[in-house]
């Protein structure tokens, strides 16, 4: 609740900002400010918070925010893209997460030690500040090459207009072999993933218990029983449920 | 359009949701917020693929759309990441039952 105020707070901020600051600039500035902002703190607002509903509400946010960020780029296939796949699926997915796992909370307790956070900070914040510096001293290219480079920009515009009839054919074409490999990737971890959530005992394939050789869900369930043996056999009373 | 706002802010938006992201993979303890922080990470990523390719200078005979089409692909393995990474939860889940990446100590050395 108080974030989501910070965040409309930061929206109010920004859009004062614009008026105020980038006037002079042209639009595009303050729109550019105002959806950013409002995307890093829906960020923070995922890290943050401290309910994990919340988190994934604000990880919706974000994600749409950032489909607002694509088409600013004038990308709007990838944008519909972003939206489907992100909070259409990964979402949603997270969420069946947060549901499966809601009742043993282990993140509201210590969470929130300075002891916890201070060495994360400071690796982050020093992370960003290299990054900033970098992009600042980011080195403009030579005429030359900005000049020999001025038919690939040509080219990009032209391709802006029909962007997914541009973008299926050059998957069919030039990047053919990716796409493949994608696809076959895509199928693998899904199949993966399908089998390692299987619940442990549900799927003992022979009738005399043992699991027959070469079935999909072999691998998973003996790793499962594996790790399930080596954590009651352990004496380490923590390994234990709690 | 989008000719109007350089390229560097994109740069520095990108870098600070990575730099959030990274602070959520450090900080937090429920392997799904852990998760959270991962796309955050990888939605940063996208970000600055993209804003090289629309605002940067291409290579000399460089094809149009590859900045679309490496991130069209980053977002398919981000896709797979996810349904591979909640599967593993839930078996840790299942197993410790426990939702905290402190628990999953095994391998401790």
């Amino acid at each position: 609740m108080l974030l989501l105020m910070l965040v409309s707070a930061g929206m109010l901020v920004a859009g004062l900002w614009e008026i105020l600051i980038f006037r002079e600039f042209g639009p595009m500035r303050g729109v550019f400010v105002q959806i950013a902002g409002a995307a890093v703190l829906c960020a923070v607002g995922t890290v943050l918070a401290r309910n994990l509903i919340h988190s994934a509400l604000y990880l919706v946010a974000f994600f749409f925010l950032v489909a607002c960020l694509f088409i600013m780029l004038e990308a709007e296939f990838l944008a519909v893209m972003q939206v489907l796949v992100f909070i259409g699926a990964v979402a949603i997915l997270l969420m069946f997460g947060i549901m499966l796992t809601q009742d043993v909370q282990g993140d509201q307790v210590e969470a929130h030690s300075v002891l916890r956070r201070l060495p994360a900070a400071i690796v982050a914040i020093g992370l960003f500040v290299m990054l900033a510096v970098a992009v600042q001293q980011r080195p403009d290219f030579s005429k030359a090459r900005t000049e020999r480079a001025a038919p690939s920009v040509a080219a990009r515009e032209r391709v802006l207009n029909q962007m997914p009839q541009e973008l299926g054919l050059d998957l069919m074409q030039r990047w053919c072999l990716p796409f493949e490999l994608v696809g076959l990737l895509l199928t693998a971890s899904l199949v993966g993933a399908v089998a390692l959530a299987q619940p442990v005992g549900s799927l003992s394939a022979g009738s005399d218990g043992t699991p027959s050789p070469g079935s999909l869900t072999e691998t998973p369930e003996h790793l499962s029983r594996e790790v399930a043996g080596g954590t009651h056999s352990s004496s380490r009373p923590d390994l234990v449920s709690p | 359009m989008s000719q109007d706002v350089p390229l560097n802010w994109y740069l520095i938006v990108a870098a600070c949701v990575f730099v959030i992201g990274l602070f959520g993979v450090m900080t937090r303890r429920n392997p799904i917020a852990v998760l959270m922080s991962i796309e955050l990470m990888l939605n940063a990523s996208n970000l600055n693929i993209l804003a090289f390719w629309r605002l940067g200078t291409p290579n000399p005979g460089e094809a149009p759309l590859t900045g679309v089409v490496f991130t069209a692909l980053v977002i398919a393995v981000a896709a797979a990441e996810v349904a591979v990474g909640i599967a593993l939860i839930l078996v840790c889940y299942r197993v410790w039952k426990s939702a905290d990446v402190d628990r999953y100590d095994s391998m401790l050395g």
